[in-house]
């Protein structure tokens, strides 16, 4: 068996890992935002409600809600498959995490652009929309892309529960033939090239909104 | 705002997809399917080559399976999501070496006894290792896999005879990394148990430095209350012990 | 019927009255420039007007309406008052043009033609109908003012509101903007204006309003004001260090 063959069976496990970061980080995303939305527009008891939850989603081991959330649950009569189960548990606390980091960017929207859309007669929802995301998301990039990098490192976690990344093939390879320093070494390589493969399409994505001169004060 | 729009309905719209697209395993109309949890790392019983699973245990389900025509559904998990699904109900069955012990007794039942086997501490060949009784043993660094018996068998047969403190073990995620660290020096015995010593005995420059025999013996593992398990101990009587060894013979030489 | 009438406002802030009952009035086609030392309330007070800031006490009526009451729709208040900031405070992430549409559109619900239209019409009128596609970082701050004041005039509102609209620029860009001003103050746009440039002063108002520690000090023509050299706070604040 040659490097190269190490590396195919290895892929098969490519597109599920590549999977589970993608479903997981969308979860992310998703939840990040509905937090930092619902603090701007919500009272100050479900902001303060929104910090416990986000408090408890950051300091809870992913694995640790990975297992109650697939295996504990079916306990209490919920079943919940492979796939959701990593968005519920490393998408939530991807998500809390992201939370964090729209909550700093929104705090880089100039304060006078906001006071200038309410002179103007908008309402806190239009100005939410129309003035503060679209800056936080430009000022959250580097956060976000930190986040979907460490989405990607957590998703071996996925075969914990049955799904067939690129880890679990490498465990059954290594098991049959012995070979850990070259398989894991390809790993490394795999998951190398699925985040630079991540990167690229951030960067296509970024070029779309660019600004130009956006961050300059 | 529109590409906001655009950006969160494409992430919900990937988050719905994957949970409807891979809700699961689909349900075949005709027989019936059987969830199978395995760890794919514990050859001979339970590998995976060329994308095809396989081993001892794997044969032997396989025969029921084709005795009482149903199929079975595959899942590889990592060795404790493998006993963590058979727990929770979320796999029929799973097999791949399992050791019966009491504390899994607690939370899993068992099927018959399917073959006896023994616990290797094995070493290097070069560096000659063989003990002929227990009392030196604490003088050496002992490494296996994590959540497996032999961790109980230290606790409760050795520690209290203070031939060996839990304290001195170091626990590895599968027996591929306790083998690596074998190899490099990092430690200088592993616990295999006797079918796992025979694939690696062929691949490694590896010797037995202490062998415990027949305190071990393997099961299949069903969820608590399974009536699964009452049928496949039917099919193993039916089987008989004599083809059930040619079985294991096939596999262990 | 005058357009805005103040009639003694107050603003306190814990013990202090930032305003101390502020009354004067705008009639229509009016220019009034609100100067006075710093921490005579001068801001507060333009923020009072449309709401930005909860006024204690007094009343504001706009157009025959007083909008110190809770149940007046704050909103269609400041659509019809245009703002003009200090530090401009266009909206980075747009361009020129997506700066001055954005209310058309999302507020008055404009189609997009129209609303472009629209836009042109007043940046031309500042002379940035040439920087449309441009974004407020490459732009230097005589044209941000300029495309900020665009902004304000496209809502059409009734009064236009300047804050320190030539603090934040060096001299050249002063006078490039106080033109454009002078030239709408010549079109009988309605203006209330704080500042403490007395060149812009004299470009665009008639009249001063002199606020000094949160009261109406004085209020009368430039001319008039500057001739009192003998009054001490208007000599302070004129011939002073400000």
């Amino acid at each position: 068996m040659t490097f190269v063959d190490i590396l195919l069976v290895l892929l098969r496990g490519a597109g599920y890992t590549l999977l589970v970061t993608l479903c997981c980080s969308a979860t992310g995303l998703v939840v990040g935002l509905g937090i930092a939305i619902a603090r701007e527009l919500g009272g100050s008891r479900l902001a303060w409600l929104l910090s416990a939850i986000v408090y408890v989603l950051r300091g809870i081991p992913m694995l640790v809600l990975l297992f109650l959330v697939f295996f504990g649950l079916p306990g209490i009569g919920i079943d919940v498959s492979p796939l959701p189960a990593m968005m519920l548990s490393l998408g939530l606390i991807a998500g809390a995490y992201l939370s964090e980091v729209f909550r700093g960017a929104l705090s880089a929207v100039n304060a006078n652009e906001v006071l200038a859309a309410q002179s103007m007669g908008f309402t806190r929802f239009q100005t939410l929309r129309l003035i503060k995301l679209p800056q936080m998301l430009r000022f959250a990039v580097p956060g976000m892309v930190n986040e979907l990098t460490t989405v990607l490192k957590f998703s071996p976690f996925a075969y914990t529960v049955g799904i067939a990344e690129i880890t679990k093939q490498a465990m059954a390879l290594v098991a049959t033939t012995m070979r850990g320093i070259e398989i894991y070494a390809a790993i490394g390589l795999l998951y190398f090239a699925i985040y630079r493969l991540l990167l690229f399409g951030v960067r296509l994505i970024e070029k779309h909104y660019n600004v130009p001169g956006f961050a300059q004060e | 705002m529109q590409r906001r729009k655009f950006l969160a309905t494409f992430a919900l719209g990937i988050a719905l997809a994957a949970v409807t697209g891979c809700g699961g395993q689909t349900e075949q109309a005709a027989s019936k399917v059987i969830e199978v949890a395995v760890t794919p790392a514990s050859p001979p019983n339970l590998f995976e080559e060329n994308g095809k699973t396989q081993g001892l245990d794997f044969d032997l389900f396989d025969g029921y399976c084709k005795a009482r025509g149903c199929t079975m559904n595959i899942t590889a998990y990592d060795w404790q999501g493998m006993l963590g699904a058979v727990v929770s109900k979320k796999a029929d069955v799973a097999f791949s070496g399992i050791s019966i012990t009491e504390p899994r007794q607690k939370v899993m039942d068992f099927s018959k006894p399917y073959m006896d086997n023994s616990w290797n501490l094995v070493s290097m060949k070069d560096r000659n290792i063989k003990l002929d009784n227990l009392d030196t043993l604490k003088n050496y660094s002992i490494g296996f896999p994590r959540g497996m018996a032999y961790m109980d068998f230290i606790k409760t047969e050795l520690e209290p005879k203070g031939i060996y403190n839990v304290d001195q073990v170091k626990l590895y995620p599968s027996y591929n990394e306790a083998l690596t660290d074998l190899q490099n020096g990092q430690v200088d015995m592993v616990f295999l148990d006797g079918t796992v010593a025979s694939v690696y005995r062929k691949k490694l420059p590896i010797q037995d430095s202490y062998v415990w025999e027949g305190i071990d013996r393997l099961g299949f593992a069903f969820p608590k209350g399974s009536e699964l398990r009452a049928d496949f101990d039917k099919y193993l009587d039916e089987l008989g012990p004599e083809k059930r060894q040619a079985i294991i013979d096939k596999w262990m030489k | 019927m005058a357009l805005l009438e103040v009639k003694d406002l107050v603003k306190t802030y814990g013990d202090r009255n930032v305003l101390d009952g502020v009354s004067f009035v705008l009639g229509e086609g009016d220019a009034k420039v609100i100067m006075g030392p710093s921490g005579c309330g001068k801001s507060t007070l333009l923020r009072c007007l449309n709401r930005l800031i909860e006024p204690t006490s007094g009343a504001i009526i706009f157009d025959g309406q007083d909008v110190t009451r809770p149940d007046v729709d704050v909103r269609a208040l400041r659509s019809r008052i245009g703002f003009v900031f200090q530090n401009f405070a266009l909206y980075r992430h747009l361009s020129v043009l997506e700066n001055v549409t954005l209310a058309l559109t999302r507020l008055k619900h404009m189609p997009k033609r129209e609303a472009e239209e629209r836009a042109l019409h007043e940046l031309d009128r500042m002379d940035m109908a040439g920087k449309r596609d441009s974004y407020p970082a490459a732009l230097s701050g005589g044209q941000s003012q300029r495309v900020a004041i665009a902004r304000a005039l496209a809502m059409d509102p009734r009064v236009l509101f300047f804050d320190e609209p030539t603090s934040a620029l060096d001299p050249i860009m002063v006078r490039e903007v106080v033109t454009l001003i002078n030239r709408l103050y010549l079109d009988n746009v309605t203006i209330l204006c704080v500042t403490h440039d007395l060149g812009l002063a004299k470009f665009i108002s008639d009249r001063v309003v002199f606020l000094d520690r949160g009261k109406v000090y004085a209020e009368d023509r430039i001319e008039n004001l500057l001739a009192r050299e003998s009054d001490p706070v208007i000599d302070e604040f004129f011939c002073g260090d400000g």
